[in-house]
């Protein structure tokens, strides 16, 4: 069977990151096999079979791979004039690494426990006792921490436990430390997740990267409003002053001065001082399809656009902001104080628990 | 299940709360899982939500009982007084759960102090809902007994015992009537669900209550006037535009909720803060009743007519005996109800058991379908009542 193009040029590529998405059934760990039998026969840059990992979703997958693999080594070997280092080959794909992922990790950490001090012996928690341990650790730290006198630790328990239910402030947990843990180094994680609080002083919070966001985000938008209003204005006769003409001037002046004040100060000012006058179209030079149009587009950006961006992103002053940010930073900082404490407890609890199971 | 009926109940009444009854309109397998095998979810040393419930109760009864005692009514005590008041009633109500004074464990003991604080902002709540109108509470955790009889045989079936946490009345001749129940998470009470008996506390109770009072005021021309539920929790405010207005925000979080009578003085009685002239407001704060521009109620008043609230106590009365003979004829059949966003089976702990799965063949639920506005419900209620004359 020949390769098409795509596919060969997937074979042939060399010392590159290679994304290939493709249908299913149309070939693609054809031309995997492919790749690596030609990468193995190479003679230039060849590579030992055993010094490739293959990773797979299933043992199904990794058994077939292996074998697709195998079959074409066989082959190469019993062409005529094989090289010795082809013939090893075969004897090295048995140790070749095409495993499911779960298979390549525990693979690791039982040849390399020394390196991150585990027990060689170690068993894979099931989940229900994974949850069990879960559910104990995060109950004996909240213990702990609710003794303490620990008192932005109190705020979040007061904004996160309501009557006897824990569970909010639990998931928060939990959720933080799944993210956290899939990250290499998880503490890193941790402390990096509140580098967003990190402003000590209003001006600092002007220039923040958060309102800085806002400020863009919101200017594209009001950018887009803007270009739609300058093409409705440009459907009246120049000499036109109708009352319709003059709103649609004027408050395409005003969101230009939106969009030009530079800090989130000056911007607020403007959101928050912009009315909307009645609309009346007596003596307008639009036709009725054209003012229909004209219509929607202004009821649009009033209601849909203008008035919920200043009320979701401009309803609190600078000051107020500043505040509410130095608060609610006390409770992420206790949250996430208290996940790497439960990080640590929980890797603690399951060591503790490989070793209880030795001694048994 | 006629032997299982047999083997449970001998004499054949059903006795307890009414929440046996409106569970068994739930799911009959639910009910009989309850009581009748007896099923418990294992049991934990911490605080169950029944012992918050027992604590808010109490506290609330022994505040009022102090500052009757002392001859002073709801509106009149100032906010020193109050928490002092408050906390001898706390200190008193620990003392005598003996539960709580053996919690070790702090997060149990930061949900006590939490609980504190809790009561310390309904008792707020209830004292600001009291001065707005004209009721004062009366009486406390009043224990009512009620026999349930068969409409058609007159035979005893039910004999229902119950705690009405909060009985309301007005100084006027005419004695208005209002009950308040104490739940720990939200509800409503809905006249649809009261048709097929999913919801029958408040009306029983309110048609216990008067017939009770007649007895105690002879002379009064009593009559119901409010049947509501109040949510004993500490909620958050969303912040909305402005921070203006934030404890009236607060106000509007705990309002109760329930049915009310729509008569011009029972709902002034209510909230007298309600109405068209300068300094009163269109929308009540602190039951669900509001006006239009023309003073005429809006519609997102739960208000019926003195009869109609009559019919809903009969109806109610009646469900009950039809309740309680389908418990004593063993009909323990699973089949779970659903009532637009009310499913039975959502916060079920016996789903293990009955394995109940709308997609196998020999499993139905029984859809309820709504009936429609408040006058169509009444009109179902008394072509019921009618029938069985």
């Amino acid at each position: 069977m020949g390769l098409t193009n795509e596919q060969e040029s997937v074979r042939d590529t060399r010392n590159k990151n290679m994304l290939v998405s493709a249908a299913a059934g149309s070939g693609k760990t054809f031309v995997l096999v492919q790749r690596i039998i030609s990468q193995i026969l190479d003679e230039k840059n060849p590579i030992d079979v055993d010094r490739i990992l293959v990773v797979t979703f299933t043992n199904a997958a990794a058994a077939e791979m292996k074998d697709r693999i195998r079959q074409a080594i066989d082959k190469a070997v019993s062409e005529k004039g094989a090289s010795k280092r082809i013939k090893t080959q075969a004897t090295l794909i048995h140790s070749a690494h095409i495993r499911t992922i779960d298979s390549f990790c525990s693979w690791i950490v039982k040849n390399y426990f020394y390196e991150i001090d585990q027990e060689p012996s170690f068993r894979i928690g099931t989940t229900g006792e994974l949850k069990m341990l879960k559910d104990e650790v995060f109950k004996d730290l909240l213990s702990r921490y609710l003794e303490s006198d620990n008192q932005d630790f109190k705020l979040l328990a007061d904004a996160y436990i309501s009557g006897r239910k824990i569970d909010s402030l639990k998931e928060a947990v939990f959720a933080l430390n799944n993210k956290a843990s899939s990250f290499p180094w998880p503490m890193e994680w941790y402390q990096n997740a509140l580098r967003i609080y990190d402003i000590n002083s209003i001006d600092e919070l002007e220039q923040a990267d958060f309102i800085q966001e806002i400020n863009k985000y919101t200017d594209m938008i009001l950018d887009i409003i803007a270009g739609r209003i300058k093409r409705i204005l440009d459907l009246y006769d120049s000499d036109c002053t109708s009352k319709d003409k003059t709103i649609f001037s004027n408050e395409l002046a005003y969101i230009q001065g939106i969009i030009d004040a530079k800090t989130y100060t000056e911007k607020r000012e403007r959101y928050s001082g912009m009315v909307f006058e009645r609309f009346a179209s007596k003596g307008t030079s639009l036709n009725d399809d054209e003012l229909a149009r004209a219509k929607e587009l202004r009821n649009l950006y009033r209601d849909d656009v203008i008035k919920p961006i200043r009320e979701k992103y401009f309803s609190m002053d600078i000051e107020e902001l500043y505040d509410c940010i130095t608060f609610v930073k006390r409770q992420a900082t206790a949250l996430i104080d208290f996940t790497m404490e439960y990080t640590k407890a929980l890797l603690l609890a399951k060591e503790k628990k490989i070793f209880t199971t030795l001694m048994i | 299940m006629l032997a299982v009926n047999e083997a449970f109940n001998e004499d054949e009444t059903v006795s307890g709360s009414v929440s046996r009854f409106e569970l068994y309109n739930e799911c009959a397998y639910k009910y009989f899982l309850t009581y009748i095998m007896k099923l418990q979810e294992r049991e934990k040393f911490e605080l169950s939500s029944m012992d918050m419930g027992n604590f808010y109760h109490e506290a609330i009864q022994r505040y009022s009982d102090s500052l009757k005692s002392d001859g002073k009514k709801w509106k009149e005590v100032s906010l020193e007084e109050r928490e002092a008041y408050i906390d001898t009633a706390i200190n008193q109500t620990f003392e005598s759960m003996s539960k709580v004074s053996t919690l070790e464990d702090s997060t149990q003991k930061y949900i006590v102090e939490s609980m504190k604080d809790t009561l310390r902002h309904s008792v707020d709540i209830i004292t600001t809902q009291v001065s707005r109108g004209e009721f004062e509470p009366s009486i406390f955790e009043e224990k009512i007994e009620a026999e349930i009889r068969n409409y058609d045989t007159n035979e005893l079936v039910a004999y229902l015992k119950g705690k009405v946490d909060r009985i309301d009345l007005t100084d006027s001749d005419d004695m208005a009537v209002r009950i308040i129940d104490y739940k720990s998470s939200g509800h409503k009470l809905d006249l649809e669900e009261c048709f097929y008996g999913l919801s029958m506390q408040l009306p029983i109770y309110m048609g216990v209550v008067l017939e009770k009072l007649k007895e105690k005021y002879p002379n009064a021309t009593l009559h119901p006037s409010a049947m509501l539920y109040y949510e004993m929790a500490n909620k958050f405010v969303e912040r909305g535009d402005t921070l203006a207005g934030t404890n009236e925000e607060r106000l509007k979080l705990s309002r109760m909720e329930g049915l009310l009578s729509s008569e011009k003085v029972d709902l002034e009685a209510n909230d007298a803060t309600v109405g068209l002239e300068d300094g009163q407001t269109k929308k009540s704060s602190i039951i669900p009743y509001g006006i239009k521009t023309d003073g005429e109620i809006d519609a997102s008043t739960n208000a019926v007519s003195l009869e109609s609230i009559n019919t809903v106590l009969d109806y109610s009365r009646y469900y009950a005996a039809k309740t309680a003979q389908k418990i004593i004829d063993g009909d323990f059949n699973c089949s779970p109800a659903k009532f637009g966003k009310f499913d039975s089976c959502k916060y079920c702990s016996f789903k293990s058991i009955c394995n109940f799965n709308e997609n196998e063949e020999e499993f139905q639920a029984r859809n309820l379908s709504s009936i429609g506005n408040k006058e169509a419900v009444i009109e179902m209620m008394k072509e019921s009542l009618d029938s069985k004359e």
